[in-house]
C-alpha cells in the first residue's frame, strides 16, 4: 500500500506568538501518527514570487508556471499530495500574504476552460484527482466575523481547486487543547 | 465636497495595462470633476521595497478616501495586495490617525458572475474594521474586463456617490451584480478564446490539457 502524503504549507512569518511553525509541526506529527508522510513547506523560507497574471501556465507552458522558482515546486508538491494543509494566521479572514503568494501560484493545476459546477461557472480540472484541503487558521479568541470569512475562503478554494473534501479549524495561540482541535479537523477532512 | 483620494491598484499589470487601473479611471474621473485630488499606487511595486511601503502608508494617511481595486486571485486578493493591507493595518494600529480613512473596494474577476468576488469584498471590509477605517462600500464586476455599458454606468454612479462623501450603496452595487451576458454564451466564447490564444503560441487543444504533475 502506498503511503499517503500531506503537503503542509506554513504561511507564518516566523513570529512567536503565534508560532505557526510549531503548529505546522503538530499537524505533521498527527499525520505521521496515522502512517502518512508529511511534506512541510515553510513558504517564507523559499523564494516564491507573486503570480504575475500572465496566464502562460494555461496557454504557453500548460500546467507549469512560467516563473521558475519555489512557487512552481510547491504547486507540484500540492498536486501530487493526498492532502493539502494550509496553516496560517487568519488575516482579515483570509490567508497571510506569505501563504497567498504560494496559493496564487496553484492556478496551473486547473485548466483555463470554463464549465458550470453547482450552477456557477468555474474552471475545468486539469487532473483526475486533487488533494483534500485542510486549513488551520491561527487567531485570537472571538474574531467571529473573520472566522466566518475564513470558512468561506476555504470552501471557495475547495470548489475552485477541485478538492474532493475540505475542512477549516481555528487554533488560538494559547489553546491548551489544540491537539484535540487539530485531530478532529484531520478526522473530518480524511473521514 | 472634495478631498484627496488614493487609488490602490492591486493588479500585477500595474497602473498602465491592467483592468484594475481602467476601472479605477472610471471612478477617478467623477471624483476629479468634483475637485478631488487623485493619487495612484501600484501595490505590487509598493510592497516590494521598504521605501515603497513607506510611501504607500504616507499617502494613505494623507487620503480622505482610499479606493482598492484588484482582480480576484484564487477567491480573494492577490498576495501582494494582501501584503499591502497587512502593512497598512500595522501602521494604522501604531500611528493613531486624526481622522478615519474611508475605504471603498472594487473587485473584478474573470468569471461571468460578479458574485465570485463576495468573499474578497468581505475580506476588504474586515480589513477596514481591523484598521479602524470607515467602510464606504464595494463594487463587484465579472466578465474578465470586457467593457460593458452597465459597468460604465455603475462606475459613474459609484464615483458620484464617493465624490459627494457618501458610500457605494447596496442599490448601486446591485446593478453591477448580474452577469452581463448569458452564462452559456460566456462559457462558449471564453473557451474558444482560450483555444485561440493558445494556438497563437503554438499550443494545440490537446497540449493545453497536459498533465505535467500526474
Amino acid at each position: 500500500m502506498t503511503t499517503k502524503t500531506g503537503c503542509l504549507l506554513n504561511g507564518g512569518d516566523g513570529a512567536v506568538p503565534p508560532d505557526v511553525d510549531g503548529l505546522t509541526e503538530t499537524v505533521a506529527d498527527l499525520l505521521r501518527a496515522r502512517g502518512w508522510t508529511a511534506d512541510i513547506q515553510a513558504v517564507r523560507t523559499r523564494r516564491v514570487q507573486p503570480c504575475n497574471g500572465c496566464f502562460a501556465c494555461w496557454v504557453a507552458t500548460p500546467g507549469i508556471c512560467i516563473i521558475d522558482d519555489a512557487g512552481r515546486d510547491i504547486a507540484r508538491r500540492v498536486a501530487q499530495s493526498d492532502l493539502a494543509v494550509f496553516v496560517t494566521p487568519v488575516t482579515f479572514g483570509g490567508y497571510s500574504s506569505v501563504l497567498k503568494n504560494a496559493v496564487d501560484r496553484l492556478i496551473p493545476l486547473i485548466l483555463p476552460y470554463f464549465k458550470r459546477i453547482n450552477g456557477e461557472v468555474h474552471h475545468v480540472p486539469r487532473y483526475e484527482r486533487y488533494p483534500r484541503l485542510l486549513a488551520v487558521g491561527v487567531t485570537e479568541e472571538g474574531c467571529e466575523d473573520a472566522k466566518d470569512v475564513f470558512r468561506r475562503v476555504v470552501e471557495r478554494n475547495s470548489i475552485n481547486l477541485h478538492s474532493p473534501k475540505h475542512a477549516a479549524c481555528f487554533v488560538h495561540p494559547t489553546d491548551e487543547n489544540r491537539d484535540a482541535i487539530l485531530s478532529a479537523a484531520i478526522e473530518e477532512v480524511l473521514g | 465636497m472634495s478631498g484627496r483620494a488614493l487609488f490602490l491598484i492591486g493588479s500585477p499589470k500595474g497602473l498602465k495595462a491592467s483592468n484594475s487601473a481602467r476601472y479605477g479611471e472610471g471612478l477617478a474621473t467623477r471624483l476629479e470633476s468634483e475637485g478631488w485630488t487623485i493619487g495612484r499606487v501600484d501595490l505590487h511595486e509598493a510592497v516590494a521595497t521598504a521605501d515603497g511601503s513607506d510611501g504607500l502608508c504616507r499617502q494613505a494617511q494623507e487620503a480622505d478616501l482610499v479606493v482598492l481595486i484588484a482582480p480576484l486571485y484564487v477567491d480573494t486578493l492577490p498576495g501582494p495586495t494582501l501584503r499591502a493591507l497587512e502593512i497598512l493595518a500595522e501602521r494604522s494600529s501604531s500611528e493613531a490617525p486624526d481622522r478615519a480613512t474611508g475605504l471603498a473596494a472594487l473587485i473584478h474577476c474573470g468569471f461571468i458572475e460578479p458574485a465570485h468576488n463576495k468573499v474578497a469584498v468581505a475580506l476588504c471590509k474586515e480589513f477596514a474594521q481591523q484598521a479602524g477605517w470607515m467602510w464606504r462600500g464595494a463594487l463587484m464586476l465579472g466578465g474578465g474586463g470586457m467593457p460593458s455599458k452597465r459597468a460604465r454606468s455603475v462606475l459613474e454612479e459609484a464615483g458620484d456617490a464617493l465624490a459627494r462623501g457618501g458610500a457605494i450603496s447596496a442599490e448601486i452595487a446591485e446593478k453591477a451584480s448580474k452577469p452581463t451576458m448569458p452564462v452559456w454564451l460566456y462559457i462558449l466564447g471564453g473557451n474558444a478564446m482560450w483555444r485561440r490564444v493558445a494556438k497563437k503560441r503554438g499550443i494545440s487543444p490537446q497540449d493545453l490539457r497536459g498533465k505535467p504533475y500526474a
